[in-house]
């Protein structure tokens, strides 16, 4: 793997609650690398969109804290950033493709003017009432936007571009107002697309067309994609390689197709069983829930749930060790090179 | 739906109901129990009297036929002879309504200008020292009797600091200006009198501050609502993540989302800014709708009354109409009925 | 097996700390609905008992002490003397009654028909529904305090006619915002169980949907206790609700203006009690806004 893109070490955010202090993620390390799709895999609750936002520096900040940790984005730390560099980076370098697309567009206004203003305006930090106007009488400044933002838009398949740009929100479907996000995310032409669970809140026709649009357009661009999701299945069609991700702690990591031949990680076991397949076979769910945050257990944070526990996961975290090549679990079953 | 639909779909139902209103309340003044010739000439009046004044009123005449003769009456410019000051109430009405017109518009801009950007900043600024006194000054405001602020205000600054007027509309000494649309403040300007603006502006501050008081605090707390909800909103994040300059999000892309609710409370505010115009009128001896009224019920005036109580319904419906515009050219959602 | 065992200790253990933890987190983010209710608790009792807690209960009806009158406020009288000798303090303790009880009760006789109005509109809906919602919008298009002018000034002024002009004003918003929760309630499942069980309409309405539909209704009971203290109070300014020589707040601060500036006592002390009745109500509300999270007018 060439040298990462994007680059998060150790990791740990917790979050101020009136119980106490939850610590949901737990010294998480993950790696992009250049023209590299990866899949962040992981049940609701685990702690992926905290892993996002921290990325993306829109973490709510009062009940929330980074406790450790850096996220390098091709060698910059983008936590200690000041905000007028990192406001640079945001839609130019690394951008967002939303979780449910018909939220995310504000509703009281049309895609024409919130596209228009993101591309005139991207990657300014504060943008002055009279600057604004100036630009906005700019004829031709906008007539140019808005010609790179119908050809993005016919890139992302979207049949008459220009119709679509008067619409608002509540007249997109959920494919298309995906697709508009998509264009968004592209427009900057940026390095690395953060995507989280893009399709989750779409029909399964249309999770179809989505992944197969995101898998040309990082391929033709040459795009680096970090893709977040609870389906492991989705990630074997986009990703080439997928951590796995438990109560905030990664448990394993390995190239897509190794890691549905031969998992590792109990948890990964578990996961791969519970998927229903067309085989009509019983399919098997993980007993228990994901641990209380605030008062985790010391050790493996799977332990609970474990079927292979043993009394040293209880108290101590296992750490990532390299099993085969570029096959890495955090399990005491294992040892380097072996089980 | 465009604007322009929605906007003639609005139109046709204002005229019924501008007619609904105007029969609600002569229905209500007509049915509710109680002799209104009675209770103006006292309870010990002669039953003679109150015959001679009940038929002069017209209210022996069955419903229907007042309801017709009141129409007729209405729209000729005749509502009846006011007891107190021996006018016809439509000539007492008109000359009293621009001051009360004058007085609800200022004290409305002072709520919108001062509440909206207080509300913006408390919101994206919350629980930091600016919200914390933000929200401390609209508790007071919307706690605070109006009317006595009004004697407060006076006291502090026409009595102690003598740098206000005590009462009326304009300077003793100084004529008002040409009246062109009876607002003292436009007309002023417009004909470029500026003893007469500077004086005008001098009698309507106070006035118009305490009146402003409680929907400035409505207004701040609604919007900074607003605002604190919709900033956490998957497309607050998603501009913000792809590039957006966070102070075009909040001024425009938030701004708007936050500010639909206080839309649809400002035909409310304008209401309660009529209502208590009767008691700050009083205190200020404004010469406007809200004092001929309050006097007009003290002494049982019935057909000033039925004027005032009419005019104010027609105003309120037209700013209900007004806002209702504005309503639907802010969330294109409305119009998707 | 032991595995759970183990966890249900540690759970338990964990949900006492946690309900402690609870407990003083709402305390700490309500101290102002807490003062509030202290502050609105003392001046209600503070009026309630008046004619055993007043310095000079005497003085609230017709007396007359010339010589004591226009003393401004002293230790013998915390906020002075009228123009008749009377003490202010203990005119405002037995005025409160008055202001305040007209206060509490429009806002309930608002409520009651409206929530009923509402709740019927809502739940049979059609052409009664119908009716019953046209009217209260005919209603809601005529500003607060001219409906109270009108009733005012054909029944004349009195308390009584007050709290009915201002309840007659306030039952709308009531039944719309009934109507509106009853509409939404209506389609929720718990709902179509019970008639599939076989309950009847009335029951439904009023033993299903309304204990659900009842916290942004008490939140709202709450904030209007305190417009209507406001509105009573202006009405009773206006010399359109009780006449003298019986005190009530607004009137009292009416009679004072003909002494002002200098004799500034007799109007300015009751408009503080005004304010701080409605201060405190206002603090109670929205802590229980708060605390139901709704979103009410």
């Amino acid at each position: 793997m060439t040298f990462p893109i994007l680059s998060v070490k150790n990791l740990s955010v917790s979050f101020n609650t009136f119980e106490g202090e939850a610590k949901i993620i737990d010294y998480i390390n993950l790696n992009v690398g250049e023209k590299e799709t990866v899949g962040l895999v992981g049940e609701t609750g685990c702690g992926k969109s905290v892993t996002l936002k921290a990325i993306l520096g829109i973490l709510p900040i009062p009940p929330g804290k980074v406790t450790n940790g850096q996220i390098l984005f091709r060698g910059k730390n983008l936590l200690t950033l000041p905000t007028k560099e990192l406001c640079k980076l945001h839609g130019r370098e690394i951008s967002l493709i939303p979780q449910d697309p018909l939220v995310s567009l504000n509703p009281v206004f049309t895609v024409k003017d919130q596209f228009l203003d993101l591309v005139m305006r991207q990657g300014e930090e504060h943008i002055s009432r009279i600057n604004y106007y100036k630009e906005k009488l700019n004829k031709k400044k906008t007539q140019g936007a808005l010609k790179k933002i119908i050809a993005m838009l016919r890139k992302v398949q979207i049949p008459d571009p220009e119709k679509v740009l008067d619409y608002y929100p509540y007249q997109l479907s959920g494919g298309m107002a995906q697709r508009i996000l998509i264009a968004i995310s592209l427009i900057g032409s940026p390095r690395i697309l953060l995507a989280d669970e893009p399709t989750t809140a779409l029909d399964v026709t249309v999770q179809k067309q989505i992944i197969t649009l995101l898998k040309k357009i990082t391929e033709d661009s040459n795009l680096s994609m970090l893709y977040i999701t609870h389906n492991l299945g989705v990630t074997r069609k986009i990703a080439q390689r997928v951590y796995i991700m438990y109560a905030g702690q990664i448990v394993e990591m390995g190239e897509v197709d190794k890691i549905f031949d031969e998992p590792l990680h109990p948890y990964t076991s578990g996961l791969i069983n519970s998927l229903p397949k067309l085989t009509r076979e019983k399919f098997d769910g993980i007993d228990g829930t994901i641990p209380n945050y605030v008062h985790t257990p010391k050790g493996c944070r799977f332990y609970p749930r474990c079927s292979f526990a043993k009394d040293l996961c209880k108290s101590q975290k296992p750490s990532m060790i390299e099993v085969k090549k570029n096959h890495f679990v955090a399990c005491r079953l294992f040892h380097k090179g072996s089980k | 739906m465009r604007f322009r639909d929605y906007l003639l779909k609005r139109l046709l139902l204002f005229i019924p109901t501008l007619f609904g209103v105007v029969v609600l309340i002569f229905l209500l003044v007509h049915i509710l129990p109680g002799d209104p010739a009675r209770l103006a000439l006292g309870p010990d009046a002669p039953m003679s009297q109150i015959i001679s004044l009940r038929h002069s009123l017209g209210l022996d005449k069955p419903i229907h036929i007042q309801f017709i003769i009141f129409l007729d009456n209405f729209i000729h410019g005749k509502m009846g002879l006011s007891l107190l000051t021996n006018r016809d109430v439509y000539q007492d009405v008109t000359q009293f309504y621009p001051a009360s017109l004058e007085l609800a518009i200022v004290a409305m801009s002072i709520a919108i200008i001062i509440g909206i950007p207080l509300g913006i900043v408390s919101g994206i600024k919350q629980n930091k020292l600016v919200d914390h006194l933000s929200r401390v000054v609209s508790l007071f405001g919307v706690s605070i009797p109006r009317f006595w602020l009004a004697i407060m205000l006076v006291l502090a600054f026409s009595f102690y600091m003598r740098i206000l007027p005590i009462s009326g509309r304009i300077g003793s000494g100084i004529s008002p200006p040409t009246h062109i649309t009876g607002l003292y403040l436009m007309d002023s300007l417009i004909t470029l009198n500026m003893t007469a603006f500077v004086s005008s502006l001098k009698h309507i501050i106070l006035p118009a501050i305490s009146l402003s008081v409680s929907p400035l605090a409505q207004i701040v707390r609604l919007l900074r609502a607003g605002i604190i909800e919709h900033k956490r909103a998957p497309h607050v994040m998603m501009m913000k993540s792809n590039g957006m300059p966070e102070n075009l999000i909040n001024r425009k892309y938030l701004f708007k989302l936050s500010f639909i609710p206080v839309l649809s409370i400002i035909g409310l505010l304008f209401a309660s800014v009529i209502a208590m115009s009767f008691v700050v009128e009083t205190v200020f001896s404004w010469p406007g709708i809200g004092r001929y009224g309050a006097n007009a019920v003290l002494y049982a005036d019935f057909n000033a009354i039925v004027g005032v109580t009419i005019l104010v319904g027609i105003t309120f419906i037209i700013v209900n109409f007004i806002v209702d515009m504005f309503y639907g050219y802010f969330d294109p959602r409305v119009r998707y009925e | 097996m032991n595995k759970i065992n183990h966890t249900t200790k540690s759970i338990s253990r964990h949900a006492h700390l946690e309900s402690l933890f609870r407990g003083i987190y709402m305390i700490r983010k309500n101290v102002l609905a807490l003062i509030g209710i202290g502050l609105f608790l003392s001046l209600l009792l503070m009026c309630i008992f008046a004619p055993w807690l007043a310095p000079y209960p005497e003085d609230a009806g017709d007396t007359i002490h010339l010589s004591q009158s226009f003393n401004p406020p002293s230790l013998l009288h915390i906020c002075g003397t009228d123009q008749m000798g009377r003490d202010i303090f203990s005119r405002i303790m037995f005025g409160g009654r008055n202001t305040l009880l007209a206060g509490l009760i429009i806002p309930l006789i608002g409520a009651s028909i409206g929530c009923t109005l509402g709740l019927i509109a809502g739940y049979i809906g059609r052409k009664t529904g119908s009716i019953i919602m046209r009217i209260t919008d005919i209603f809601l298009s005529i500003p607060s305090l001219i409906i109270a002018l009108l009733v005012i000034g054909i029944f004349g002024p009195s308390l009584k006619n007050i709290i009915i002009a201002l309840s007659i004003n306030w039952w709308p918003w009531y039944a719309r915002l009934l109507h509106g929760q009853v509409i939404s309630l209506r389609e929720e499942t718990f709902v179509e169980a019970s008639k599939l069980l076989g309950a009847k309409s009335t029951r439904i309405m009023f033993s299903e949907i309304l204990p659900n539909a009842i916290p942004p209704i008490i939140v709202k009971i709450t904030l209007d206790m305190g417009y209507a203290i406001l509105s009573a109070a202006a009405l009773g300014f206006l010399g359109l609700g009780i006449l003298p020589p019986i005190p009530e707040w607004g009137l009292m601060i009416s009679q004072g203006r003909l002494y002002l500036p200098r004799i500034w006592w007799i109007t300015t002390m009751p408009g503080i009690f005004i304010f701080l009745a409605v201060f405190s109500i206002n603090l109670i509300g929205d802590g229980l806004r708060d605390l139901f999270d709704v979103e009410v007018m």
